[in-house]
């Protein structure tokens, strides 16, 4: 063991000193030694050959040896990304890919892409001789395959996304150019940011699933051999990288099983994968993945203390509490802890129903003043010292605000009420006019009617319902204030946000560092987490026509900016809609704030390396721009 | 006896179309529908979602009909024994139910089998040394099996494991074996993983059995005709299994149908805790992403079952004890 | 294996001896009696002979004083959340001091906390110089007496919380949850619910099953073939999904225990099958037992023949299997509200407990969390002694 492990080192070192060559030479590509056997055996081509002719050069900070197996392990929830984002990582390579400062873009498989002006034009290159992961070439026939038969399908794809109404000219087998009538400023971030290959779709293998391919007998036989009632449901089942193991992908590896059939998704490496390391080594390093679904996040937790993880982010991230369990076992099992920050701008929030509709609760979930006096009903340290403290980590006071960090922290925002003082709280609601009490000692409204409001919990993590029971329990206790905290299944919650049958709500935020990231107006109306984009929107579907509702005169100024901040091409013109934003938010006060997140739980083997920058946001595979086809094991 | 059992059978056809109208209602009942979950996730993944691509999915799924078109529906495709088709999985119900309910009825079996060969001969020492201090330790951990929370004891078990072994004890068998062919290996490995389920079933499952064997069975040894039979000096071992112990397992096997549908969804909680690929999980899963087709065909195949298991615990009461198949 | 016969007899003989013993132990009146005894005084006076069924008796009796005067017996308030002491470990009281000095009145040391440098979970350090004693009927957090009465006397406690170092004095006797909470308390404030709720529902589906069973058993005929097929199709309707269906539905304003009770009671509209089984077929047997036929020919009516003639019959069958099917329902909350479908926080029951103790880090590093659970194996056991013990007490042929 300690032998095989110097020389390791000894090879490590040899392999470090070497001169790094930007580009390798094509000679040079060496592989993984199950792969060249293959190649012995004649059943796949040489690696120069399914290499692209200029591959990506990685340049990772220890060259690694081949082998091993990668372990993850996440829950079956109901609201679960984790399942679905890193087999779509694992998988799906990137065309863009976002550095680590979140801001500057590098090309994935991509060659080279190039924007006009006024970002009404984008051109982009294939790297020549790209390669389907069953050998297959990538042309741009898969371009056109993508925008003619599903993006510009009705039955596919009924309506248009805001980042697709473009029109698409094919220069020649490797180039296109998509163009918009408007210009989109985050376009290439939009695709940097999520995962999926967004504009290009296997067509030999498609082709055979799609409607304007085959002639109905075949369609008919084709579903019937395929289980499925409706061609589109076939077709969309069939092109999701992260259901159907027979899709040919781009990613570092190839899923090998059916992930509805089994409990335990697994991957072998991409033979055609696109990059190489500074040595000229096929990535990646590691031969295959395993993701192990199981039915909570405690067996998540059991595994990981067992030594059955090697490195994840997903699932052991959302709770800090688990710290001292997975610190108790690190140095026994062999894995370290590191931590990231969350995106998320606050531990919990409280979002007021300002739009509610309910005659009596209406004029004070509306009004500020009435929120502000019970943002200062709140011993904000008591909260924080009882749930959002572990060791020496204890969350910061704060409104849910955008991050320090981001380029639009605001401390003004971050700390305004957030200071206890039940006096002033007190004298807010009397001046209200809600000066009388019912028999229990609550306060009633000012007309007199008998008030009382429930937060609802959604059931993400069952700590919610304990911290919002506390924060009820205070204003009870501090403002005399009638709240009771109720939970609900995710479900059931959105299906009554949704409707607006709910007075109070709590979340813990989105996008708190304003990542320039989805295209969707939401992202930019302030980070309580609250989906203003999908309730107010034009064209936004309502359900419960009776429950209808307007958005208040500057919940619509926040959409306007919202909308500005989005479309805009001048980046003086979206700090200012972004400072009209925060001004807004600052005035009235819509949700509040408890503090900061806790950091996000990294569990890392100690045995493996290349592992660096993980991110806890999902959209990245939870592996931020660390790059996983660099990950090394030294557990073969 | 034919005839009853006809009779009894097409009664069944009424009950199972009333079955299936509850069982619809049930799924039917939380507000909402699996689009509302569906389109949830679209937005908490920063997707907008407009009113237009929401009428395409309700077209799509189905859900744009009034609510007695989408039950036909669901009727018509099951009377010819297609399950539907599940929105969460993008998979026909059949083939997803399909895959997990080998591992489940082999789980249930296997339990079952377990339980009567622990419950029976305990039960029968119990019963034939009562007072003993045997049959005081079976009673004992009896009182304890039927008193502890199953999942309790499961995840203390495993703790206990982890905490000797260090090793995660969850699922069915190690993650490198998922997807393999049934080789020794595989089968050793499971077995090392399998027993804690079989071990917490045993303590739980048992309990309920053995007590009340070991009760009916005292019973009969109190009564006139055992001790006639012995007075007349039929041997000791012929006589116990001959009369006493073949009525006091009448019961038990009159209720051998009611374990059908346990047998369909398997140990769900159990499952839940230890992570067992079986229908159960399988079933929740779908009731709270509100996968209509789903959840209603498990449902109702369970319900299905549970019919079932009466009409043959009826018939095997009326075969296995002549003073009801007289009154027939 | 040793010959069960010879087992059985030897069995036989020692409990011939016993029995006699326990005759001869009797006084000669209570003896005369047995012969003029009712069903009822006979079956009490069985019973309490079963040991076991008195002791399972006996602390059900503890468990109900304890649920009616749970708030007045714990120490603290179920939400008395305090952040100087999550996750601490039972901290008791002391009668001998460090010098070894004995004190009949138990006393409290400072309790610090700080946290362990490597894994960050909680310790607490107890000061040893500084002590509290503990007091009788102090003053606490406030509280409703069975629901009604204002009252904040707590049987013990500190009277000062707050320790001269920043520590603080108290008694944890099961030590403190997450949020500091004692369990202690909460324990004893979850018997309320735990050892309650169940009962209605029980008591529902039993008047439920013994009015359809005996009708169907009495009357038999049409009425009691479209009963048996009513008793199939609600047999095959499966729980889970019904409960959760039924959750889902409930306006969502409700307080939690008032839902759970909602549905407690829809439940037991499901549940009454097998009980009406048990009587129906005791019903058969009964109908033509001559005293029965007597009966009717001597001109009494049908409800008449039912009340006094029938049902007294086998009441303590039926109570004996009453007292069985509610350990089904206490251990039903817990599998429920491990499932996240049955209580939920902030509601407090043995349920909502346990299903926070099963939490992995709960069970591998404040294992004292899972006490509750010890609380639901012990009333549960108690209820199967009782109710084993009242179905031995029933049965004439023992």
């Amino acid at each position: 063991m300690k032998k095989s492990l110097s020389l390791l080192l000894a090879v490590v070192m040899v392999l470090a000193l070497c001169p790094v060559f930007a580009s390798a030479e094509a000679a040079t590509y060496t592989e993984a030694p199950s792969l060249a056997e293959k190649v012995q055996a004649g059943e796949l081509p040489p690696v120069a050959d399914r290499l692209p002719s200029n591959p990506q050069v990685l340049e990772v900070a220890e060259v690694g040896t081949y082998g091993g197996t990668w372990r993850q392990a996440v829950t079956s929830g109901t609201f679960n990304h984790a399942q679905h984002h890193l087999t779509g990582y694992l998988s799906n390579g990137n065309a863009l890919i976002y550095g680590q400062d979140k801001t500057t873009i590098t090309t994935g498989w991509l060659e080279s892409y190039e924007n006009n002006e006024d970002y009404t034009e984008f051109t982009f290159k294939l790297r020549d001789g790209l390669k389907w992961s069953d050998g297959e070439p990538v042309t741009t026939k898969d371009v056109e395959f993508w925008y003619n038969d599903i993006l510009k399908n009705e039955e596919l794809t009924p309506s248009e996304q805001y980042y697709t109404d473009c029109t698409l000219t094919v220069v020649d087998d490797t180039t296109w150019k998509f163009n918009f009538e408007t210009g989109k400023p985050l376009y290439l971030a939009k695709w940097a940011y999520n995962d999926g290959s967004p504009f290009v779709y296997p067509s030999h293998y498609l082709e055979q699933f799609h409607k304007n391919y085959n002639s109905e007998d075949e369609l008919a036989a084709k579903l019937s051999e395929e289980g499925f009632d409706d061609w589109t449901l076939m077709f969309q089942d069939r092109m999701n990288d992260q259901k159907n193991m027979d899709l040919p992908v781009l990613g570092p590896w190839v899923m090998t099983c059916d992930p509805a059939a089994t409990n335990t998704i697994t991957f072998e490496r991409n033979p055609y994968y696109w990059a190489v390391d500074q040595n000229g080594q096929q990535l990646p390093y590691i031969d295959s993945a395993v993701i192990s679904i199981v039915e909570s996040t405690d067996l998540v937790n059991m595994k990981v203390i067992a030594g059955e993880v090697d490195v994840q982010v997903a699932c052991v991230q959302e709770s800090f509490s688990n710290y001292p369990l997975f610190a108790q076992h690190a140095e026994e099992m062999g894995y370290h802890i590191e931590t990231s920050e969350f995106n998320e701008p606050n531990a919990m929030n409280f979002h007021f129903n300002a739009t509610s509709t309910d005659p009596v609760k209406a004029p004070y979930l509306g009004n500020a003043d009435f929120r502000k006096a019970l943002s200062l009903g709140m011993d904000r340290a008591t909260i924080i010292s009882t749930f959002y403290s572990v060791g020496p980590y204890s969350s910061e006071v704060a409104q849910t605000s955008f991050l320090a960090g981001s380029p639009y922290y605001d401390e003004e925002w971050a700390k305004e009420y957030t200071e206890f003082d039940a006096e002033t709280a007190n004298k807010m609601l009397d001046d209200l006019g809600m000066t009388e009490y019912d028999e229990n000692g609550f306060r009633k409204t000012a007309n007199g009617e008998t008030f009382d409001l429930v937060i609802l919990c959604p059931n993400f993590d069952a700590q919610w319902i304990e911290v919002a029971e506390m924060v009820a329990h205070q204003w009870r206790e501090n403002l005399k204030v009638n709240v009771n905290a109720t939970q609900v299944d995710p479900s059931l919650w959105g299906e009554r946000t949704e409707a607006n049958d709910f007075d109070i709500t709590n979340l813990t935020g989105s996008n708190g560092f304003l990542y320039v990231s989805s295209g969707s107006i939401g992202d930019w109306t302030g980070c309580t987490g609250y989906n203003w984009g999908t309730r107010f929107m034009p064209g936004v579907h309502i359900k419960d026509g009776d429950k209808a509702f307007e958005p208040t005169e500057d919940m619509q100024k926040l959409m306007d900016l919202g909308t500005q901040a989005l479309t805009t091409t001048s980046d003086e013109e979206r700090d200012e809609a972004i400072k009209g934003i925060i001004q807004l938010h600052k005035d009235n006060l819509w949700a509040i704030g408890i503090g900061r997140r806790l950091p996000a739980i990294n569990i890392i083997k100690n045995s493996y390396h290349n592992v660096a920058n993980l991110d806890q946001d999902w959209a990245y595979g939870f592996c931020g721009s660390s790059r996983p086809d660099g990950y090394w094991t030294e557990d073969k | 006896m034919l005839q009853y059992i006809v009779k009894r059978t097409l009664v069944l056809i009424p009950l199972l179309l009333a079955l299936s109208i509850v069982v619809f209602i049930i799924i039917q009942l939380p507000p909402g529908d699996y689009l509302t979950t569906y389109i949830n996730q679209l937005r908490s993944t920063g997707m907008e979602v407009t009113e237009d691509q929401i009428k395409a999915l309700e077209a799509r799924y189905g859900f744009d009909q009034p609510m007695y078109m989408q039950y036909l529906k669901w009727m018509k495709n099951l009377l010819k024994g297609d399950m539907g088709y599940s929105f969460v999985y993008n998979r026909p119900v059949n083939a997803l139910v399909g895959s997990r309910l080998p591992a489940t009825i082999a789980i249930s079996l296997v339990s079952t089998i377990l339980i009567w060969l622990i419950a029976f001969p305990i039960g029968f020492y119990s019963a034939t040394h009562k007072y003993s201090f045997g049959d005081y330790a079976f009673t004992g951990i009896s009182f304890f099996g039927v008193s502890v929370p199953e999942f309790l004891l499961a995840i203390l078990i495993m703790y206990l494991y982890f905490l000797v072994t260090r090793k995660y004890a969850g699922g069915l068998y190690s993650d490198v074996y998922a997807g393999k062919p049934w080789t020794w290996d595989k089968i050793v490995d499971m077995l090392k993983h399998v027993w804690i389920p079989l071990l917490v079933i045993a303590i739980t499952g048992t309990a309920g059995l053995f007590k009340t064997f070991r009760a009916n069975l005292l019973d009969e040894l109190g009564k006139p005709y055992v001790k006639t039979a012995r007075a007349k000096g039929v041997s000791n071992m012929r006589l116990l299994i001959k009369y006493p112990v073949r009525i006091a397992l009448i019961p038990f096997i009159a209720t051998v149908g009611w374990m059908l549908p346990g047998l369909i969804s398997g140990q769900t909680v159990l499952s839940m805790v230890l992570s067992l690929p079986t229908v159960g999980p399988l079933l929740i899963t779908a009731l709270q992403n509100q996968d209509m087709y789903l959840a209603g065909s498990i449902v109702f195949v369970m319900g299905l079952m549970a019919m079932i298991g009466t009409l043959v615990s009826d018939i095997l009461l009326a075969v296995t004890d002549p003073r009801i198949r007289n009154s027939m | 294996m040793q010959d069960p016969i010879k087992g059985l007899q030897k069995v036989n003989r020692r409990e011939m001896k016993r029995r006699k013993a326990a005759y001869k132990a009797q006084s000669e009146r209570e003896v005369d009696s047995i012969y003029v005894a009712s069903q009822w005084k006979l079956t009490r006076m069985r019973f309490k002979r079963n040991r076991l069924a008195v002791v399972g008796f006996v602390t059900l009796c503890i468990i109900y004083f304890i649920a009616l005067f749970a708030n007045f017996l714990a120490p603290y308030g179920k939400q008395d959340y305090n952040a100087n002491i999550t996750n601490m470990a039972p901290h008791g009281m002391h009668w001998i001091d460090e010098e070894g000095s004995f004190s009949f009145r138990p006393f409290v040391y400072e309790i610090v906390k700080g946290y362990d440098p490597v894994t960050f979970a909680p310790t607490y350090e107890v000061d040893t110089t500084q002590k509290q004693y503990i007091s009788l009927f102090v003053k606490g957090t406030p509280y409703k007496l069975f629901g009604l009465i204002d009252c904040d006397v707590h049987l013990f406690g500190v009277k000062e919380a707050a320790g001269p170092n920043g520590g603080i004095y108290g008694v944890y006797l099961f030590g403190t949850d997450q949020a500091g909470r004692d369990l202690f308390s909460r324990t004893l404030i979850g018997a309320q619910i735990s050892a309650t709720v169940g009962l209605i529902g029980v008591l529902l589906s039993f008047f439920l099953g013994l009015i359809m069973g005996g009708l169907s058993g009495y009357l038999g005929g049409t009425v009691d073939v479209i009963i048996q097929r009513i008793i199939d199709f609600v047999i095959s309707l499966p729980t889970i999904p019904l409960w959760m269906a039924l959750a889902a539905a409930v306006p969502s304003n409700w307080p939690v225990t008032k839902t759970y009770f909602c549905i407690t009671l829809i439940l037991s509209l499901v549940g009454w099958p097998s009980l009406a089984r048990t009587v129906r077929s005791k019903f058969m047997s009964l109908k033509n037992e001559d005293y029965v036929k007597a009966a009717r020919v001597a001109g009494a009516s049908t409800p008449r023949i039912i009340a006094k003639h029938m049902v007294p019959m086998f009441t303590s069958h039926l109570i004996a299997s009453l007292s069985l099917s509610i350990p089904g329902m206490i251990l039903g909350e817990t599998s429920l509200s491990f499932l996240g479908l049955g209580l939920r926080a902030p509601a407090v029951s043995w349920g909502v407990l346990l299903a926070d103790a099963q939490k992995f880090r709960n069970v591998a590093l404040y294992p004292w969390t899972l006490i509750p659970g010890l609380f639901v194996v012990v009333t549960v056991m108690a209820f199967n002694f009782v109710g084993d013990g009242l179905r031995d007490a029933a049965d004439p042929y023992l």
